[in-house]
Parts: C-alpha cells; sequence; structure tokens
C-alpha cells in the first residue's frame, strides 16, 4: 500500500511541475497554485510543498504555514467517496453533530481521517449554503438533504451498493469483450 | 427572438441547483415533443429566495409560481399550463396557515413583505447573460458615474443615501471611500468581500448566483470614486457556481468595454479578477483578507494604519461586501435622496436576510429597514414548523446573538439590533425553537469561533478555547459552581481586548445567552438537566410510559436493536446496548423519550 | 520638528510622530508589561499584555502597536486594565505546564515574572496544557513548544533578523505553533542555529542545549565575542567560574543587536576543551610545571642572551589576529623597543591585511570606516569571491535583510551561497578571474558613463582602466555568458555601489590589481568614500584590523605607517626613544626559512599555529627543531606546546580585559568576564611582565595603562586625546 502511494505521487509531483509554470513567479499566486494541486489531486503531497516553495523562490516552511492555515487544503488522500458533513448553523441547529457521531460510529474513523480501504473519508465542513435542506451531507459531489440518523446507514449502504453494480458492469463489460 | 411568448423562469440557485438540472433536462424534452422549442424559453435564473420550496420556476409572463417541481411533473406542465392554458394547480403555493391556493408570486406573502433592491433582478434575468442586465438598466449607473460625476460627487451621493456597510460593521460607505480617496498614492485597490463565511448566510452567494453584474458595477462606481484601477473580488472557493457566473460576468463587462481600459470612451481604467478564498472565517476580517490575497497566513494587523491608507500590499484600499456593493449602482442612477427615503433614522435601504433553522419559509429575503423581526419571522417566515414553539431568533452568525421572544418587536436597525445584544451581522438569521439548547448553541459557536481562531493573540486564541472548555463541561454535565462567572469574566476580555474583529465579537453568543437563557444554563449545571432535550449527555434515554403511544417506531429504527417493544406495551430502553445515536428522539412523534 | 503631545498615567509627554505609546511611556520611565514586543522587532500585538486605556475615550488598545495621537490622556493601570492583564496572564498560565521547578529558563522567564507581578498563583482555571514532544536531539537548542505563548518573537527574528525562513507558524488557532515544514526536527530544516530565537524566547520554549548547569546563571557579564571578525557584543552567563552560557548582549547600538551565530552562541568545545592551566618549562627533555618568575626569567635571559650572541635579526615574533590591541601593541614594541627587531608578524590575516593596506594606500585612509549597516540601507552591494554567511554569519544578515528591503546584490563567486537566492544577478565565476570581471562590469558601466557625461570629461579619462575592455575575453576568462554579465552590469547601473570581498581574491597573482580595480569600480559609480556605502572586507578572525593598526607587521608600524617610511620611522623613534632599523623584518614565512638555514636562533609565538597557517607543516615542524629556543604562549595544549622550551598560559578572549577593532573598523573594550583557569593569566599581564624582565622602564601594571598608549601615540585611536572610543576617527 505505502509503496503504491510512493508512486502515485511521484506521478502527482511531476503533473504539478508541469502546472506550475502557467503561474508567474509571485508571491500572490501561492494560495492558487496550492488551490490548482488540492483541485488536481485532493490533496497537497510533502514534497509539493517544498516544490512551490522552490517554484516561487520563498522559505518552505512559509509555504507551509499557509497551506496548513487554511480549511481548504488537505495533506493526506482521501477516500474515493469523501463523505462531508455540513456543521453550518442552520445544519447543527437541525443537529448535523449527530449525523456526523453516526458517520463516525458506522465507519469507525474520526472526522478528518479515511477509512483502510480508502474508500471512505470524512469531513467536517463549515456551511455550504444548502441551509433550506438542512441537515446536509455531500459525498462527492452529490447533496444528500435532510439526513436524519437513521439515513445513515441506508446512504453508505447505497453507496457501497452502487459501487458493486459498476464493478459487475465492468466485468460483465470485460467478460464480453 | 420575436416568437417567444413566454418565458420558464427555473431557479439555478444552490438550493434548488441538486435538482432542478434534471427538472430543465425534461423540460427541454417535453417542449421540443410539443413543438414549443421557439414559443418558449428556459432561463436558468440564480437563487429565487424561497428555498424551501425548491426547485421553483416563475412562468412570465403571467407570473404563476411553481413549487416543489418534480421532473414527473413536467410532461403535465408543458401540456396542460404551455399548451392549452390551464395552470396546474396542485403545484401552486399554498399558505400553511389558511391551506390557501396561491398562484401568483406576488400574492405569496413570504413575496408580498419583502422589499426588492439588491435582489430586484433575481428570478427575472438569465444572470449569464449581460443584456439581461443592461435591459433592466443594467450599467446605466456606472455610465452616469463615469460620464458625468466627479468622484467628489458619487461620495457625496454615497454618503447623502446612508449606505452602510452591510458586512456587519456599518460603517458608512461614503465615509470609508472618502478616506480612501484623499489618500496619497497612484495605486489603490478595490476589494469585494464574497468570503461569505457565517455559517447559516448564504446572501452574498444568492446575490453573485442572480445578478453578478450588480457587484462588478458598483466596484466599477466605487473604483472611479476612489480612482483605482484594479479591483479584487475575494470569493470562497466553496461556491462554485457564483465564481463561475462571476467569471462569465467579466468576461462579458470586457468584452461590451465596461472593464478594462478606457471604459465607456470616458478614459477609465479598471478590471476586476476573481481570488478565490481557501476557507478561513478569520478572512472576512479586512487585514486578514488583504494578507490572504498578498499569499500569506490570514493573520489580522493591528490598525491604524487603516486599509484607506495602508491595505493590499500597502496601498489605499477599501473593501466592500457583495451586498454594500450591489446597493451601489441604483444609488448612483437613483439619487442617494430616493435610497434614504427607506429605512430608519440611522439604517437606510434594504437589508437581505438568508432566513433559516427552524421556520416553514427557510430562504431569502429583501426587507426595507425598520421593518420589525416579528415581521420576518411570522409574516414572511411563515413561523415555526410542526406547530412548536418559538425560542429565538439568532443574527449576525458567530459574532451575533440572539433575540428573544420578548424583543422580537423591535425593527431592523443596526443601533436597535445592537441595544438587545445582537448585530445586524451580514444578514444570517436562524429562528430556533423549544428543541433548541441555547447552552449547546453558545457551544456551537464557541467551537466554529475557536477553530477560526488565527492564533495571533493570546485572548482570542487562549479565551475562546477556555471558554468551549467550560461549555463543553456544562453540556456534559460535569458543569460546577463559578463557571457562569468565568464565563463571564473571560468574555468580557476577549471582547475588549482581542486584536481584531473575530477575536472582539467571539464571546458574543456566550454573552447573548447568559443575557436571556442564564435559566438553562442554571439547569444544565446545578441540575444535571437540558430543558431542550438536545445535550445527549444529559439525556437519559428512557421513555415516559405516560406519554409513550405504544406505536413501536422507536423499536423499528432503532439500529442498535437496543429498544424491546410489544404491540400495545409501552417500549424500553436497554441501557447496556444503547449508543445514544438519537434515532429514537428523532423518530418519537410523542416526545416520550427523554 | 513636529512634536505630539499626550498625558501618559498624569505626566505630561511630547514625542515624535509615529512613536508608539509604549515607547513613550518607556521613553519616560513608565513601565508597561509586553511579551511579544522587542525593539528589533517589527510591533506585533499579539500577546495584549500592553493593553493601556484612554481615558478620554475609555478605549481599550494594545501599546505597542497604537501611535500616539494628540490630547490622549492614557492609563497604563487603571483597574480594568489590570484585570484584563491578569485575565490574560491566567489563559496563559492555564495552558503552560507546571514545570516551573525544573525549567532551564528559570528565574529568567517573563511569563513567571509578569505573572508573579500581577500576582497571579493558582489560575482557578481547569489546567489545559498543550503537550508537544520535546525536541533536543540537536546539539545547540532544545524545543519545548508546549510552553510556547506564541508572542511570535522566533518566528519574526527568523524572518525579520536572520533572514533564513526555517519557522513559521503552522495551522490556526490553539493548535498553532512556530514549526518547520512538516513539524520536523530543527535540524532537518534551514535553522542555521543561530540561536537569535534562543536569547528571545520569553518562556523556556526555547533553551540553549548545554551540558553544566541547568538553571539561572548566578551573573551575567558583557564581552566581546572572539570568534570572528564581526566582533558581536555578547553577554555571558556565569555559574562560579565558568562560562554557563552565552547569548547576544542586546544592545542596540552594537553589531549584532540581537543576533548571533551558532559560533558565538554555543561555544561548547571551545569551553570543554582542556587548557592550559600553569607555566611549563623543558627539563630534561621534558615539559614540566613551574612558577611564572622562573619562567619568564628563562625567558628574558635566553632572548637577550640569543640576541646578545647572534644579533636581533635572530630573534622572531609570530602574533595573531587573535590577540587584542593591547597585546598586539605590547607584542610589537617587546620585538621593536626590547630586542630592536621588525621581526613581528600575524600570517594568519596576510591577505585581509594586505587588501586592508591596499584600500588604505589609494583612498589615504578615507575608508577606515565601513558600518555593516549601510549594505543594510544603501543602494546595491557587489559581493565578490566571498562567502559572508560562512565567514561572518552576522554580517551576512545584514545583506539578506538589505536585500528584503530593496538593496540590490551583485554575487560573483565560483560557487553558489546561500546569498545566491537573495542576489538579483549572480555570475558563476571562474577562480582567480575577479579582475577580468570588475574590468567587464566597469566597461559596461562606463561605455554609459562616458557617453552620457561626454567621453570629454577629465575625470572619464582618468578611469583608463575600464576604457577598452574586450568584453568578449572577459566572459572568456570569467567563464560567464555575456547576458548575465550584461544583467549584473544593469543592476549597479545608476546605483551606489558598496563591495564586499574577502582575502581569497588575493591568491591570484594580480590580486592587488583586483583591489584597485573594484577601487576604480567604487570611484566611477560615486560610491567611493561616501557615508552610504563601504568596503567591506570579510576578516575570519577577531582582531584582523586591530593588529594591521598595532603594527603587528614586519613592515609596517603602528597607525598603520610603513616601516619605510622615514619620516613615520623618526616619529616612532621619538615616541619611544629608540632607534629602528628600517629594514624590513621577517615575515612568517621567511622565519621558517631562516630557521631552517639556522639563522633563526629564537622565536615567540603568541597565540598562534604556525601548522595550520603556514605551508607544509613537516617543513614548519623541522624547522622549528632547529631553533635554540622557543616560547609558546597560548590557551591550548597541542603539538606547538610540546615542542616548545617555555609554555605560557594564557587566556581566552573573555577571560581578559581589553580591545578588539573589528571588520567595520570598529574598536570595542571589554572586561574580562571571568577569571583564567589555574595559574594562567590575561596575556597583556605576561607581557607587561616580560617587558619589565626585558628591561623597559615604565611597569605595564594595568590594562588601561596601554590602552592610555596606544591612545597616546596612534592617533586614530584617540577620541579627543583621552581613550580611544567605539569607532576610528
Amino acid at each position: 500500500m505505502d509503496e503504491e502511494i510512493l508512486t502515485e505521487e511521484a506521478l502527482i509531483l511531476n503533473d504539478i511541475r508541469s502546472h506550475l509554470t502557467t503561474f508567474e513567479k509571485e508571491r500572490g499566486n501561492l494560495i492558487p497554485i496550492l488551490q490548482m494541486i488540492q483541485e488536481k489531486h485532493a490533496y497537497i503531497p510533502r514534497e509539493a510543498i517544498k516544490l512551490v516553495a522552490e517554484y516561487l523562490e520563498i522559505p518552505v516552511c512559509e509555504v507551509y504555514g499557509v497551506a496548513t492555515f487554511y480549511n481548504q487544503f488537505r495533506f493526506h488522500p482521501p477516500g474515493k467517496y469523501p463523505i462531508k458533513v455540513c456543521l453550518g448553523t442552520a445544519c447543527h441547529v437541525r443537529s448535523g453533530d449527530i449525523i456526523l457521531e453516526n458517520f463516525e460510529r458506522k465507519l469507525e474513523i474520526k472526522e478528518g481521517e479515511t477509512t483502510p480501504d480508502r474508500e471512505f473519508s470524512i469531513e467536517r465542513v463549515a456551511c455550504v449554503g444548502c441551509c433550506a435542506l438542512a441537515p446536509v451531507a455531500i459525498v462527492g459531489e452529490t447533496v444528500h438533504g435532510h439526513m436524519a440518523p437513521s439515513k445513515v446507514e441506508g446512504l453508505l449502504l447505497r453507496i457501497r451498493i452502487e459501487k458493486e453494480k459498476q464493478e459487475r458492469e465492468k466485468l460483465t463489460i470485460s467478460g464480453n469483450n | 427572438m420575436s416568437k417567444i411568448r413566454t418565458q420558464l423562469m427555473l431557479c439555478g440557485g444552490t438550493g434548488c441547483s441538486a435538482t432542478s438540472p434534471a427538472v430543465r433536462e425534461v423540460f427541454e424534452k417535453e417542449l421540443e415533443r410539443q413543438g414549443l422549442s421557439e414559443e418558449v424559453q428556459i432561463v436558468e435564473t440564480g437563487c429565487n429566495g424561497f428555498c424551501t420550496l425548491g426547485p421553483v420556476m416563475l412562468v412570465q409572463p403571467e407570473g404563476i409560481f411553481y413549487q416543489k417541481i418534480k421532473p414527473k411533473d413536467v410532461p403535465e406542465i408543458v401540456e396542460e399550463h404551455l399548451l392549452k392554458g390551464r395552470p396546474v394547480e396542485k403545484l401552486f403555493y399554498v399558505e400553511p396557515a389558511s391551506e390557501e391556493t396561491i398562484p401568483t408570486m406576488n400574492e405569496i406573502p413570504f413575496f408580498s413583505h419583502q422589499m426588492l433592491r439588491v435582489m430586484r433582478n433575481k428570478g427575472l434575468i438569465d444572470p449569464e447573460v449581460i443584456d439581461d442586465y443592461i435591459a433592466r438598466d443594467g450599467y446605466f449607473g456606472a455610465a452616469k458615474a463615469l460620464q458625468e460625476m466627479t468622484p467628489g460627487q458619487i461620495i457625496e451621493e454615497m454618503k447623502i443615501s446612508g449606505l452602510r456597510g452591510r458586512g456587519g460593521a456599518g460603517f458608512p460607505t461614503g465615509l470609508k471611500w472618502e478616506f480612501a480617496s484623499k489618500s496619497p498614492g497612484d495605486i489603490k485597490y478595490v476589494l469585494c468581500n464574497a468570503d461569505e463565511g457565517d455559517p447559516g448566510a448564504f446572501m452574498d452567494r444568492s446575490i453573485l448566483e442572480a445578478d453578478p453584474h450588480a457587484v462588478l458595477e458598483g466596484m466599477i462606481i466605487a473604483a472611479r470614486a476612489i480612482n483605482s484601477h484594479k479591483g479584487y473580488i475575494y470569493a470562497r472557493t466553496e461556491y462554485p457556481l457564483a465564481i463561475r457566473r462571476l467569471t462569465i460576468a467579466i468576461q462579458q463587462a470586457r468584452e461590451y468595454g465596461l472593464l478594462g481600459e478606457d471604459i465607456l470612451g470616458t478614459g477609465f481604467d479598471f478590471d476586476i479578477e476573481i481570488y478565490e478564498g481557501a476557507g478561513a472565517f478569520v478572512c472576512g476580517e479586512e487585514t486578514a483578507l488583504m494578507r490572504s490575497i498578498e499569499g500569506k497566513r490570514g493573520m489580522p494587523r493591528p490598525r491604524p494604519p487603516f486599509p484607506a491608507q495602508k491595505g493590499l500590499w500597502e496601498k489605499p484600499t477599501i473593501l466592500n461586501n457583495v451586498e454594500t456593493l450591489a446597493n451601489v449602482p441604483q444609488i448612483i442612477l437613483n439619487g442617494g435622496e430616493w435610497y434614504s427615503g427607506v429605512g430608519t433614522e440611522t439604517s437606510k435601504g434594504t437589508k437581505v436576510f438568508a432566513l433559516s433553522g427552524d421556520v416553514n419559509n427557510i430562504g431569502l429575503v429583501e426587507v426595507p429597514m425598520g421593518i420589525s423581526l416579528r415581521t420576518i419571522v411570522f409574516d414572511i417566515g411563515g413561523g415555526i414548523p410542526n406547530k412548536k414553539e418559538f425560542k429565538a431568533v439568532q443574527l449576525g452568525g458567530p459574532s451575533g446573538g440572539c433575540v428573544p421572544e420578548q424583543h422580537l418587536d423591535i425593527p431592523v436597525d443596526y443601533e436597535e439590533i445592537a441595544k438587545v445584544g445582537a448585530i445586524m451581522g451580514s444578514g444570517g438569521m436562524i429562528v430556533m425553537d423549544e428543541n433548541t439548547c441555547m447552552v449547546d448553541m453558545a457551544r456551537f459557536f464557541m467551537d466554529f469561533i475557536q477553530d477560526e481562531s488565527c492564533g495571533k493573540c493570546t485572548p482570542c486564541r487562549e479565551g475562546t478555547r477556555r471558554l468551549l472548555e467550560i461549555l463543553n463541561r456544562i453540556c456534559e454535565g460535569k458543569g460546577k459552581p463559578g463557571d457562569i462567572e468565568d464565563l463571564e469574566e473571560l468574555s468580557s476580555v476577549i471582547k475588549e481586548s482581542a486584536l481584531c474583529g473575530l477575536g472582539q465579537t467571539g464571546p458574543n453568543p456566550v454573552l447573548s445567552t447568559l443575557r436571556y437563557f442564564r435559566d438553562e444554563y442554571e439547569a444544565h449545571i446545578y441540575e444535571k438537566r437540558c430543558p431542550a432535550k438536545r445535550c445527549v449527555a444529559l439525556l437519559k434515554f428512557e421513555i415516559d410510559p405516560d406519554l409513550c403511544s405504544k406505536c413501536g417506531a422507536c423499536f423499528r429504527h432503532c439500529p442498535a436493536e437496543a429498544i424491546t417493544w410489544k404491540k400495545k406495551d409501552v417500549a424500553v430502553i436497554q441501557k447496556d446496548k444503547c449508543i445514544k445515536c438519537m434515532t429514537c428522539f428523532e423518530k418519537c412523534k410523542f416526545g416520550a423519550i427523554f | 520638528m513636529e512634536t505630539i503631545a499626550l498625558i501618559i498615567d498624569n505626566k505630561k509627554i511630547s514625542c515624535p510622530p509615529g512613536t508608539s505609546i509604549l515607547e513613550a511611556a518607556q521613553q519616560n520611565g513608565i513601565k508597561i508589561p509586553t511579551l511579544c514586543y522587542h525593539p528589533d522587532l517589527k510591533p506585533f500585538g499579539a500577546c495584549r499584555l500592553c493593553l493601556v486605556e484612554d481615558e478620554n475615550t475609555g478605549r481599550l488598545m494594545a501599546s505597542c502597536v497604537t501611535p500616539v495621537a494628540p490630547n490622549m490622556s492614557i492609563r497604563t493601570d487603571s483597574p480594568d486594565i489590570k484585570r484584563h492583564r491578569r485575565n490574560i496572564v491566567r489563559l496563559m498560565m492555564a495552558e503552560h505546564p507546571e514545570s516551573c521547578i525544573v525549567c532551564n529558563k528559570g528565574n529568567r522567564c517573563q511569563l513567571r515574572a509578569i505573572a508573579a507581578q500581577l500576582g497571579i498563583g493558582e489560575t482557578k482555571l481547569y489546567s489545559m496544557p498543550n503537550y508537544k514532544p520535546l525536541e533536543q536531539a540537536n546539539e545547540f537548542i532544545v524545543r519545548d513548544l508546549s510552553k510556547c505563548i506564541l508572542c511570535g518573537k522566533c518566528i519574526r527574528a527568523d524572518h525579520e533578523l536572520v533572514v533564513v525562513g526555517a519557522i513559521d507558524y503552522n495551522h490556526r488557532g490553539f493548535i498553532s505553533r512556530p514549526a518547520t515544514v512538516h513539524e520536523q526536527p530543527l535540524e532537518k530544516s534551514n535553522c542555521i542555529f543561530c540561536g537569535t530565537c534562543v536569547s528571545l524566547c520569553p518562556t523556556g520554549a526555547l533553551s540553549p542545549k548545554t551540558e553544566y548547569y541547568v538553571g539561572t546563571p548566578e551573573r551575567e557579564s558583557r564581552s566581546v565575542c572572539g570568534f570572528c571578525g564581526v566582533g558581536c557584543s555578547v553577554t555571558m552567563g556565569v555559574v562560579g567560574d565558568q562560562i554557563a552560557e552565552v547569548s547576544p548582549s542586546h544592545v542596540r547600538t552594537s553589531v549584532n543587536g540581537s543576533t548571533l551565530c551558532v559560533r558565538g552562541h554555543f561555544p561548547h568545545e571551545f569551553l570543554k576543551a582542556e587548557r592550559l592551566t600553569q607555566p611549563l618549562l623543558r627539563k630534561d627533555g621534558e615539559p614540566a610545571p613551574a612558577s611564572w618568575e622562573e619562567s619568564l626569567e628563562i625567558v628574558s635571559t635566553r632572548i637577550l642572551d640569543i640576541r646578545k650572541q647572534y644579533g636581533p635579526q635572530s630573534v622572531a615574533f609570530i602574533g595573531s589576529s587573535e590577540c587584542n590591541n593591547e597585546e598586539a601593541y605590547l607584542f610589537q614594541k617587546i620585538a621593536r623597543v626590547l630586542v630592536e627587531t621588525n621581526n613581528v608578524d600575524n600570517p594568519r590575516a596576510a591577505y585581509t591585511q594586505a587588501v586592508l593596506r591596499r584600500i588604505d594606500e589609494k583612498t589615504n585612509g578615507r575608508c577606515r570606516k565601513n558600518p555593516l549597516a549601510r549594505l543594510e540601507n544603501g543602494d546595491a552591494v557587489f559581493i565578490l569571491n566571498a562567502d559572508p554567511g560562512e565567514m561572518n554569519t552576522v554580517a551576512s544578515f545584514y545583506l539578506k535583510r538589505g536585500s528584503r528591503k530593496g538593496v540590490s546584490l551583485v554575487m560573483a563567486n565560483p560557487v553558489r551561497t546561500e546569498l545566491t537566492a537573495f542576489s538579483s544577478a549572480f555570475l558563476e565565476i571562474r577562480p582567480q578571474s575577479e579582475f577580468e570581471l570588475i574590468k567587464g562590469i566597469g566597461a559596461l558601466l562606463y561605455e554609459e558613463q562616458a557617453t552620457e557625461n561626454g567621453c570629454a570629461s577629465p575625470e572619464m579619462q582618468q578611469r583608463s582602466l575600464f576604457s577598452d575592455t574586450d568584453l568578449d575575453k572577459v566572459c572568456q576568462a570569467a567563464g560567464v555568458n555575456m547576458d548575465s554579465l550584461k544583467q549584473a552590469a544593469n543592476v549597479l547601473r545608476g546605483k551606489k555601489v558598496s563591495v564586499v570581498t574577502g582575502d581569497e581574491i588575493m591568491l591570484a597573482e594580480n590580486g592587488a590589481e583586483t583591489v584597485n580595480a573594484l577601487l576604480e569600480l567604487m570611484a566611477m559609480t560615486q560610491s567611493l568614500g561616501k557615508e552610504d556605502t563601504g568596503f567591506y572586507v570579510l576578516a575570519k578572525a577577531c582582531n584582523e584590523t586591530g593588529a594591521y593598526d598595532m603594527g603587528l607587521l614586519p613592515d609596517a608600524l603602528p597607525g598603520r605607517q610603513l616601516l619605510s617610511d622615514d619620516s613615520a620611522r623618526k616619529h616612532w623613534e621619538d615616541t619611544w626613544k629608540v632607534r629602528l632599523s628600517p629594514d624590513q623584518g621577517l615575515s612568517a614565512v621567511r622565519m621558517i626559512e631562516e630557521a631552517e638555514k639556522g639563522n633563526l636562533k629564537a622565536l615567540y609565538i603568541l597565540r598562534e599555529n604556525p601548522f595550520e597557517i603556514l605551508p607544509d607543516p613537516d617543513r614548519v615542524r623541522k624547522a622549528l627543531e632547529n631553533l635554540d629556543f622557543m616560547v609558546v604562549q597560548d590557551i591550548f595544549p597541542g603539538e606547538l606546546t610540546e615542542m616548545a622550551d617555555v609554555v605560557l598560559p594564557g587566556a581566552a578572549f573573555f577571560e581578559k580585559g581589553g580591545s578588539f577593532t573589528n571588520m567595520e573598523g570598529r574598536i570595542q573594550v571589554f572586561e574580562p568576564v571571568v577569571s583564567p583557569p589555574g595559574e594562567a593569566r590575561q596575556d597583556w599581564e605576561i607581557l607587561g611582565h616580560l617587558t619589565a624582565k626585558l628591561g623597559h622602564s615604565e611597569p605595564y601594571d594595568s590594562v588601561e595603562k596601554i590602552k592610555q598608549e596606544i591612545a597616546r601615540v596612534i592617533p586614530m585611536y584617540s577620541e579627543d586625546g583621552r581613550t580611544y572610543g567605539d569607532w576610528i576617527r
């Protein structure tokens, strides 16, 4: 597993390197560059911090300081199905924290962590602006509104079934070939 | 173009966007099938405001308002309404209290109490088409400012209007501009704060999604007033739709010569760039926001010097929030006098609120200053769902405070709201019913504040953490005598000695809940009881036999199989198996579990 | 000048605009507690302890970041202020580990001192210690971030003072800490262990690693660091007769202010090393302990005997550029006046002194004063074949700070150094091609000047060195391309240029010409002898300039006068009431040659190691074995002391009084911090005794007496004819 991550990281770093040059070497571009990395790769690898510092010719500790300051940046690869539980005020009033607890209990990880099989990760987010649907959980890009403790298990089950279905389809397709 | 007789204004705001694309797809197919594609145009609008009912759609020009449209409803709308001219009644809005069916938008109480200035174009234009905006007098204000007015006149007009910063602090906008215009220097910046970070607030996002050009126009006028040639919009990266629409709007404005060099042939240059914030609440604070654009950690710095003297890259800078800027074009176009015709003595114009929480009509509302909070909550908001009791309304997010029943009649006014211990804030308005625990609410906000504290100054870093620690203990049933006094003492220290606005207002949720709900704190500390039945640690997870209706809902839903129940019997929770997931509380309609 | 009038604690005060309330209060003797404020760092406003209240508005504000305004009426200790301060400290203490009793910071902990002042014992809050791992793997700095109060001084020191970029805040809020990238240990970061952060840390979060002692030193004394030519002002903490720790003295007017480097801050090796503690006399082939009286008697009689027998040329003196001025003066005086020989040298700084002499000759002594501050506030700096970061670390801080403030650095070096990243232009030149390179840059700038000013300008015509230079040849010789050469010239164009170089330029055959060319370059850019520029020669040893000034050279007299200059010699003959030989004495290399030949019979080596600095150690050893008599005056035992006939134990720089003249030309006086170990003595004292034995009538019984003589006889060391001050006049 570790080795897999390492080779993966090497590829990511090459990709980052090739995209860095599209940015001018200005300090003001530090956050946009980190955002580019986060967006393309869903996390910022350790070595990327150094890469960015070298590119912008600023101390690496300052890049690290900036990257850790903002909520947007992650330093570990997320799960295939990143779960974000909204804990905005409207969601809290409607017990978003209890939804989060239920996800944590079901997946046996804490927020900010990824399951050992790298399938799921849980994150808490500040208001996503869907207060009308509170409480809200977001899996991947899909917003699930009006969550309730009783719906957590069903949601996870649905994802697992969906995944299994896809895999079977893949098998069938490759079987047909 | 001339053939179009009907426009379907389908809401594409974030609240509706989970479902509206599917609806739109079916509409396109059905219109094609019925041969109406030439006559009926679908327009994806920005947030309509009435998010509870999403997805919503307005049929123009009749003004018929459809709500909660599902893809399967679409063939009927096309067939019956668009083809045969018979609106589909079952999708009309029904007033919850009177159960009366209301077909047109303007008659719905949610809309009829509002006064639309900032949101005048919502739902009426395609935000991705600049011509739509121009057709509704868009960029007329900018043209006037650039062609007919001197910077001094613009500032004077702003001062007459009485417009105050809508970001929360309420500093007079004209005055802010005047300071920056008087600061020496060739390079100045106009910044738009679209880093809407208050949890429970989505005003700015909706404005940007529904009418992005209004903000650009406001910035152009501001730039002219202080003689700036470069602007930034600092927008939350979590608002992809708003950013997309802004990007399109900037592009179109450039194509039309409304941004860039020599705007409208006046020789004035100004351009705007979008800067995506990376998610730090403190970056709503002006000096932190500027550090962030400079590519640094968003840590506030002491003022003076004020941004109007030394702001972004040490140059004179003004920072206004989205709503403030969206007000500007109309002030210039219609005059400051016109603007100040609405409102109270010290608070002029309108204010946008994001109404949410335990209220029937969740959504975005724009009201004239001076309207009472009660009107907003009960008339526009439609009151509290599930026949529950109103407890308080929270204004201003983590920096704000709550207003209880006895003060609900105060008007929307910066000073009046401050008097009762809350703040106008940027517009978050969260309604809370009897099941909301106010200690837990304070704890929620304190958790947010301490997590978002940048850590620079001691009172905020250590103090908010300490307040949270005390509140956590109280909610967990470990409160002790003296805790309330510590909360008060530390709150006063943080309030008076923290470096920036975030820290100084940080203790507000604690102070305001203590002010009105001290008894709830005392119940937690001395009786180890949560009156709102919200604090899990203080719940017994037992069933009151007198209240239990013996329905078995709790038994069926318990994921831990911790509840025993037989038909016609009171259910019993086995405490050794209970995982305290709260599912039974959710499922019990009778409040029998405590 | 415009002033602002206000009231602080009922006291009427006026001060210039822009002064902070805190500074205004401090200047008027009003104390306000602070933790994050330091005069050398940009005000930060983080700890909030310096809160004050404006009685007019009731507003509370952090006095360190609030400028004074007219008619303010400030209270620094109102009941509200005190209450807030107490609460702020309570909050800090509740997060702090309860380890005061075993904490290295001991009585110097500012948090503890303030807590005591405010009367805070128990915080009455739940203790919420924020434990972080203790880091002490490196040999210099112990980091215990559990004790960090986030005053940010270390980070600001790192960014603003030493410009290294090893640490910054990480994360946010309560968990935020000063951190290296990925929270790695310091030794894996680019930390240079200068320790500047350690001396600024108000709590025990950063402390020096020390094996000797944990706690608060008994007393502290100031001295001048003797480990390089910068001459940093240091404060030494003493326990018993041991130096327990060294820190910058934080004197604003000093060279280093709040900074220091790893050598000066953590001289563990130096302090731990075995020392010579008593005089040794060779008896039956073996060194044996002896009394001072006996040893000095033998030294004087043997030297006088040898002189009598073989003439003054048979005796020689090797001194050191690590000797202080008083020792250097006395040592050469012994040679010239009492032994009547010019055989005196300080070989370690030969090349540096050669550069200094060249500059002095060319400018008639107008370039003796080169404050390092000009590097930080000037226009442009040309760094030629030098590595300030390695040689004179604290000087490199000036360059880096300057670069951050907009001073343009142009660097020409055979290798990349830390400063390369700070340079606007970097030329990777071939070794010993410096002369060509300067000609190239000079020619590019000259062309411009010539066209601008018209070729006929007489001043321009004089600058003929650059007038016809083949740029292609320059590029070829220096191994640089034309574009980068032009870029370098462009950076310097129109600017006043300071020069930083080292002794390596003298390795080339045309070294002297290189110095000339540099001076020409400065002259052409109107930078020579100006108030805002300087010609900086890096100095490895602490008193290279002073040794030159004191005449510790075979061909120069004190006061930078040439031995060959008749009038100068006459002056010194009158002063010393002796006859001086006009013949140049032996240089150290020549001494070895003469010893080989058997012409040199006696050699007195003061604080120098010929094996280290002269070529071919084997040859040196044989030559020394050939001597009849060798005296070694030093502090550490070694091969040389093993060979000596007499070993005289001297004192380390912090064990004696005297003065050093640093690379700026600044004369810095210091007193002993501790006594030399055992029977070892201050070197001036040993030399003073010897002068008496050698027949000098006036006894040198105090360092003050030597100082006075120097001030009297060397004009550049006198201030108003009394004692010498901080700077060469």
